[in-house]
């Protein structure tokens, strides 16, 4: 596949970690994480309507005693191009994803996971991308 | 005539001029947006097949790919033959669109020895095998196996495009969603 060279290649989409994330122990905490899309593209909805489309999905692997509880994302919006008979659900432009964590006993957790998308615009699509995240909790 | 006349004609003369360059100019940049330099985006320049910037008159480098049911193909098979490599993938939507425009284009043209080979860029065969039991196609199917990296280079998008003429060489690459009729336009000058 060349898929994987391919996401070699500078992305579309960029997922920005929120710099440091302060919570209390055995609590919750949000962590805003802020995407970013190039104009013209648009990435896939977290729960596209068509079956071969590929999810923008976040993952974050729970480490320490903080895990996530809740990935919060937005409406997709329903846009019509002019490969689809239909309207597709996908994320445009710059908006904020509010990640839910719960937290353990207290100390400096960092978490790692994968920004998962793909991004087409009006006349091609790129391959899917996996983006690294890491997040540094402390928990007090 | 006077001075007044002289330059209105003048100027509807530079007018004139400048429209009809605009045009030129209009029809040249198309030529080359049909061509265009992924490499501008991806910054790596290279000589491969699909980030070089014109590839017209380049040989097409052979390659070995298996199919959906892992019977090798190789570029070699076609030759004397016009060829059309489609790199393409099932979560693409613009090459989804394409696909019927190929079949259709494989039958009209098949008497003519057109071969049309669709180069899946999926991570998985399986997901290759699942779309093609869902839609058919009557032309050629292959799975790239990462292996023609190295000749061809990394397409920017889907659907990417090449066409072969008989004698083996590209005469023109096309990035994304084209019109049918661009594309069977193209299809004609390899046959």
């Amino acid at each position: 596949m060349v898929a994987a060279a391919l996401a070699q290649l500078p992305g579309v989409a960029h997922l920005q970690a929120p710099a440091g994330v302060v919570a209390k122990a055995h609590s919750t905490v949000v962590a805003d994480f802020q995407i970013h899309i190039d104009s013209g593209f648009h990435i896939q909805s977290n729960h596209p309507k068509l079956d071969y489309i590929i999810p923008s999905s976040l993952t974050l692997t729970a480490a320490q005693g903080v895990s996530v509880a809740k990935v919060s994302w937005p409406a997709a919006k329903d846009r019509k191009f002019s490969f689809s008979p239909d309207p597709l659900a996908v994320f445009e432009g710059s908006f904020t994803l509010p990640v839910t964590l719960k937290t353990g006993a207290p100390g400096t957790v960092m978490l790692h996971g994968v920004f998962r998308y793909q991004a087409c615009n009006d006349q091609l699509c790129r391959p899917p991308v996996n983006q690294p995240v890491t997040l540094t909790v402390q928990v007090q | 005539m006077p001075n007044t006349q002289k330059s209105a004609v003048w100027n509807w003369i530079i007018i004139g001029v400048v429209l009809i360059g605009g045009l030129v100019y209009l029809a040249f940049a198309r030529r080359s947006a049909m061509n265009a330099q992924p490499a501008m985006v991806n910054g790596s320049p290279g000589n491969a097949i699909l980030e070089a910037g014109n590839v017209a008159g380049v040989t097409a480098p052979n390659w070995t790919l298996k199919d959906v049911n892992g019977k090798p193909v190789s570029l070699s098979q076609f030759a004397g033959k016009p060829v059309v490599m489609d790199f393409w993938a099932t979560w693409c939507g613009p090459c989804q669109i394409e696909m019927p425009w190929w079949k259709e284009l494989q039958d009209k043209y098949r008497a003519q020895g057109l071969v049309i080979v669709g180069i899946s860029e999926d991570s998985s065969v399986n997901d290759v095998k699942n779309f093609l039991a869902k839609s058919p196609v009557n032309y050629q199917i292959v799975w790239d196996d990462q292996s023609l990296q190295s000749s061809y280079g990394t397409p920017f998008g889907m659907p990417t495009t090449l066409f072969i003429n008989r004698q083996g060489k590209i005469t023109q690459r096309v990035i994304g969603l084209e019109g049918k009729p661009e594309l069977e336009k193209a299809v004609a000058g390899i046959l």
